[in-house]
């Protein structure tokens, strides 16, 4: 009997031990183990270098456009809308916007006022605003001499409702006689411009004949720069497509005042405005 | 008996490997760092193209100058320049090239991702591969957009060399091609404003995994 008692417990001993071996050595090597590399203390003792991706830098020039190629010279033409903004303001808009002609907008102040959301539609859809006084009475402007106080109260209006310090301005009646020498000072002293036009539409008077207004137009339109005089009237808003039509016609490209590359266009010649 | 000491010594490799193997927030580290790498040609590129831009500025404004009264007197010019668009044209398509393949690295962040088992740290591994695929995307966007600007730029030229042309034509096309490269600058910044994103919520997640971290910066 004995001799078969021994060996068995011998075999139990073994199978004990076996086990045990496996049991210490696995938890011994699993705390070795997470000692080393799972506790966020020892994940952190590791320096990681971080390398950002790289953005592509934007290139910024505009080409510009061609005043002169091949003997040929490039034709401007600049429309130009006084003694807005009123009701046909919205009406002139829509019009340059299915164009896409840009214009520049001389404006009365105290209008600026009344109709402060059709001036910043005006600004937001890359026309320029610019000063056509706030009364637009000869008297007061030129015989009483207000004309800069006029617009520069203008300016500030413009500068409260769009944000845009414009410099621009129109002399009601145009600069000539009424912008006398002592007056052309005070403007360039307020660091005023003045634009006058090269062709003028008349379509003020011609409220029973929008026809006469397109004629004037291209009629007189014969030079590679012409600074084309409107006002915002009904008429004006009647025969805008057919001016606008013409214009291309004959060869013009529409451009809008841009204080960047300012050139005076005034009857006295006068470089400083 | 075999049985048992199969089975403990599984136990232990098990347990063993587990304990061993880096964690995944670590194998996604490995990942994203490797990401990089592949676009590193990127930022050279971008140089190049950057210099090419430069002097096709150059070009044009000598034709403009050159050709005023006669456009066989810029043949040369208009010539280089065109080959400046063909160059960046090719630069472009490797700067893509890189993208694609550090695209393809990042995919492989996804298999670490899903053992992350932290939820927060998860889903801020998973914004940060989101955001790359948008970067990635915004980037074939721009692509897109450079390609039409430089096919119409290529047009242009082609006028400028065309004694018979018509200065109004020409004209339309400078717009054109003006249009076209303001399109793509939208493009490139949309770009740019993912890649800061995209490096800023890279290192929330290395800081959110307790990782010290070094940035480099370019």
């Amino acid at each position: 009997m004995a001799d078969f008692r021994i060996p068995r417990l011998r075999r139990k001993v073994k199978r004990i031990l076996v086990v045990t071996a496996g049991v210490v050595i696995a938890f011994t090597g699993f705390s070795f183990a997470r000692s080393f590399s799972s506790s966020a203390k020892a994940v952190s003792e590791q320096i990681r270098t971080v390398q950002p991706v790289s953005e592509l830098p934007v290139p910024a020039a505009t080409k510009p456009v061609p005043e002169k190629y091949n003997g040929q010279v490039r034709k401007v033409a600049y429309l130009t809308f006084d003694d807005g903004p009123n009701e046909y303001t919205e009406s002139i808009l829509n019009i340059l916007k299915s164009n896409e002609v840009p214009a520049t907008f001389f404006m009365i102040g105290s209008q600026i006022l009344s109709h402060k959301d059709s001036v910043n539609r005006l600004v937001k859809e890359g026309h320029y605003p610019a000063m056509h006084s706030m009364t637009h009475n000869y008297q007061k402007l030129y015989k009483e001499g207000q004309i800069v106080n006029e617009m520069k109260q203008a300016q500030d209006i413009l500068k409260d409702v769009t944000g845009i310090h414009s410099a621009l301005t129109r002399c009601p009646y145009g600069s000539m006689p009424g912008l006398t020498s002592a007056l052309r000072d005070q403007m360039a002293a307020a660091g005023l411009k003045e634009w006058d036009w090269t062709i003028d539409s008349l379509d003020w008077k011609l409220d029973h004949n929008p026809n006469g207004i397109v004629q004037n137009v291209l009629t007189q339109s014969n030079k590679n720069l012409e600074v084309i005089l409107l006002h915002e009237k009904k008429q004006t808003v009647q025969v805008l497509p057919a001016v606008i039509a013409g214009l291309r016609s004959e060869g013009y490209e529409f451009e809008v005042y841009d204080p960047a590359s300012h050139f005076p266009v005034n009857f006295w010649h006068d470089n400083r405005l | 008996m075999y049985k048992r000491i199969a089975l403990s010594t599984a136990l232990l490799l098990c347990l063993l490997s587990g304990c061993f193997g880096p964690k995944p927030e670590e194998e996604v580290y490995a990942v994203f760092e490797d990401a990089v790498k592949q676009e590193r040609a990127l930022f050279e590129e971008a140089k190049a193209l950057a210099a090419l831009e430069q002097e096709n500025a150059q070009l044009y404004d000598s034709i403009l100058q050159g050709g005023q009264e006669d456009s066989n007197q810029v043949k040369g010019t208009v010539e280089q320049a065109l080959q400046g668009l063909k160059e960046r044209a090719n630069i472009l398509a490797n700067e893509q090239k890189a993208l694609e393949k550090a695209r393809s690295k990042m995919k492989e962040a996804d298999q670490y991702i899903r053992k992350i088992e932290d939820k927060k740290l998860r889903k801020q591994a998973e914004k940060v591969v989101s955001l790359y695929e948008e970067r990635f995307t915004a980037f074939v966007h721009m692509h897109e957009a450079y390609e039409k600007a430089l096919a119409s730029e290529e047009k242009l030229y082609g006028m400028l060399q065309t004694k018979t042309e018509k200065l109004k034509t020409i004209t339309d096309q400078v717009q054109e091609v003006n249009g076209l490269y303001t399109d793509m600058q939208t493009h490139n910044e949309v770009f740019n404003q993912l890649t800061k994103q995209y490096n800023e919520e890279k290192v929330r997640f290395y800081k959110q995994a307790d990782f010290r971290i070094q940035e480099q910066v370019k």
